[in-house]
């Protein structure tokens, strides 16, 4: 099992990037060292002894460099835990704990990721399309992934230009509303026909909104694609142990449980999960 | 005073060891049920050797999903929270998790809930039959079910009968954790102690709620759900304080515990032993810095041996009747 550290880190920067959203850097290196892609920090708002608000809050790592031994955090200012957040400037010191849960899987032999990341999901995501290019690399294919950016309105789709400075081995498209989330995944179906590719080869990466998850992951059934979603919850203690952030998947074999079905935690199962074992709300 | 004896005056030699239902603890700090796993979890983060005592999620007879979400809901100085004891089980709980705890050089308490009287039983004989477990806890105040557990913590003849019952097989200790949904829980202690019962733990979560205004529906999935964290802490100390007055067999304080300082506060109304229940979530490390703390606090009022600590508490010179 991979180690978890408890740290009390520096802000290096913290940055306005979008409307109520943040980038945070701090000063993380055992972090930086072992995150993966898709896994998440808990970080501490309130200032020590100080119980308002009491909870940590999960926040995706969007980008890690291992040389400088910072991570960087994208969140959005939802509630008083993140206004208190916000307030950090650099010098200051914020408690996290990480790495946690379980990040992407990322599938040597694919031919082509696709990323779908509505709003705040660009988060998650970033990190994972870093290491899909450094795949691209090896492999000389291009454009290897396709990220797919978009949210609500046009003031919601941040982080463009970082996706875009991966370079060639990325194509970036960006969405506003779901027509046109549609309408840049059928250009991504059409150009993958004619490069030849078969959908069954490909992965797709997404996070954001719960019903952008569930569609996008019966479209990816639908084309025999790979499909892995990041699940978003409310937390308390971050590695499994107080079981508050539970969403349904099926039961795999094994389970004593006669149902079909139990509830994991997104926290320590996830939040990353294969598309076909989340058991979507009705 | 020279610099090697201030040195050797303020060393590592407190002693912060506690005898308590026949096991030795190597420090008054032990982890509560339900907020540390079976300490797979946070094995990651440190090593929980270092702890007292851990005390693992109830175990049921049959696997359980618990309660649909929202499981938790942060309130001022705390949170509320009904799991629904969810939990892989009697038979998983033998054979996935006693593996690992095996490893353990730490004690470990299995915590025990149930039904009716024949579950507390059935898990007990299992659970001493298995070996890996330090002692048992029973958990008859478990406030997030609709029905079981509290009903037997509210009423002395039924915390008797399930103490005496899994006393009269039991060939490990057998501590009950008392619920402070109660009038009066001296008597509840009482009924425990009579049964036998080798140590009594409180308090388990009081029950609290919470309601979004907007909708007019209730926070939580189950209406209601156990209150935890710093808020509860001098609920939890008054409860403490009386039951340790009442009873002759150790007391393990319980509720809100985040610093040493608050930990040491139970020890001087009469603890033998704390557990850290959810600061385990938003302070990771605060059982270490708890035990750390208390070796400060000994060393700084120069007693060499946490007992000497223990119910110490200085009362006012009596009011009134004059």
């Amino acid at each position: 099992m991979q180690d978890i550290f408890e740290v009390k880190a520096q802000v290096t920067t913290q940055e306005k990037v979008g409307p109520d959203c943040h980038l945070l850097q701090l000063a993380a290196p055992q972090i930086a060292a072992s995150a993966r892609p898709g896994q998440f920090v808990n970080v501490a708002c309130s200032r020590q002894y100080q119980y308002d608000p009491l909870l940590r809050r999960p926040l995706s790592i969007y980008r890690v460099s291992p040389d400088t031994g910072i991570i960087e955090l994208i969140y959005k200012v939802r509630g008083r835990g993140t206004e208190l957040l916000a307030q950090k400037r650099a010098g200051e010191i914020v408690a996290v704990l990480g790495p946690l849960g379980k990040g992407f899987d990322i599938h040597e032999g694919t031919s082509r990721a696709i990323l779908v990341a509505g709003g705040l999901g660009v988060a998650s995501l970033m990190f994972l399309a870093q290491e899909l290019a450094k795949v691209a690399l090896g492999k000389g294919e291009e454009p290897y992934v396709h990220a797919l950016i978009g949210g609500h309105s046009a003031e919601e789709i941040i982080c463009v230009d970082d996706y875009s400075a991966l370079g060639s081995p990325v194509k970036v498209h960006t969405w506003i509303t779901r027509a046109r989330l549609e309408q840049e995944l059928e250009k991504v179906l059409e150009e993958l026909s004619e490069q030849g590719v078969k959908t069954n080869t490909c992965s797709l990466y997404t996070c954001g909104p719960e019903g952008m998850l569930r569609r996008l992951a019966a479209w990816a059934q639908e084309h025999q694609m790979l499909c892995q979603v990041s699940l978003e919850s409310h937390m308390s203690c971050g590695v499994g142990a107080c079981q508050s952030c539970i969403c349904k998947t099926s039961a795999g074999t094994g389970n004593t449980l006669e149902d079909t079905w139990k509830y994991s935690l997104v926290c320590r199962d996830g939040p990353v999960f294969n598309a076909e074992e989340v058991i979507w709300d009705e | 005073m020279n610099k090697q004896t201030a040195a050797s005056a303020t060393g590592t030699s407190v002693d912060l060891r506690v005898e308590m239902a026949g096991l030795v603890l190597k420090n008054p700090v032990m982890v509560s049920s339900g907020t540390f796993g079976y300490g797979e979890e946070y094995s990651r983060i440190y090593d929980i050797n270092r702890l007292g005592a851990i005390v693992a999620k109830a175990t049921t007879i049959r696997p359980k999903h618990g309660n649909p979400p929202p499981r938790v809901v942060e309130v001022v100085g705390g949170m509320l929270s009904c799991c629904g004891q969810q939990n892989v089980g009697l038979e998983r709980f033998i054979s996935e998790k006693l593996p690992f705890i095996r490893t353990l050089s730490v004690p470990f308490f299995a915590n025990v809930a149930g039904e009716i009287v024949d579950d507390y039983v059935f898990i007990a004989e299992k659970l001493c039959a298995a070996g890996g477990i330090a002692a048992l806890e029973l958990n008859v105040s478990c406030p997030n079910l609709q029905q079981g557990g509290m009903a037997f913590g509210v009423d002395p003849a039924a915390v008797k009968e399930i103490v005496a019952a899994v006393k009269k097989i039991s060939s490990l200790p057998v501590v009950c954790k008392l619920t402070p949904n109660v009038t009066d829980v001296v008597a509840i202690a009482r009924a425990a102690e009579e049964a036998g019962a080798d140590a009594l733990s409180l308090i388990n979560a009081p029950l609290g709620m919470a309601i979004d205004v907007e909708t007019r529906r209730p926070k939580l999935g189950n209406v209601v759900g156990g209150l935890t964290g710093p808020a509860i802490k001098p609920l939890a100390l008054r409860m403490v304080w009386q039951v340790a007055q009442s009873v002759s067999v150790p007391v393990i304080g319980i509720g809100g515990i985040t610093t040493a300082e608050d930990a040491l506060e139970f020890i001087i109304a009469g603890a033998t032993a704390v557990q850290i229940g959810t600061a385990n979530f938003f302070r990771p490390l605060a059982p270490l810095e708890i035990i750390a703390g208390m070796e400060d606090y000994l060393k700084k009022h120069g007693l060499d041996n946490i007992k000497e600590l223990r119910g110490s508490l200085e009362l006012p010179p009596a009011r009134g009747g004059h």
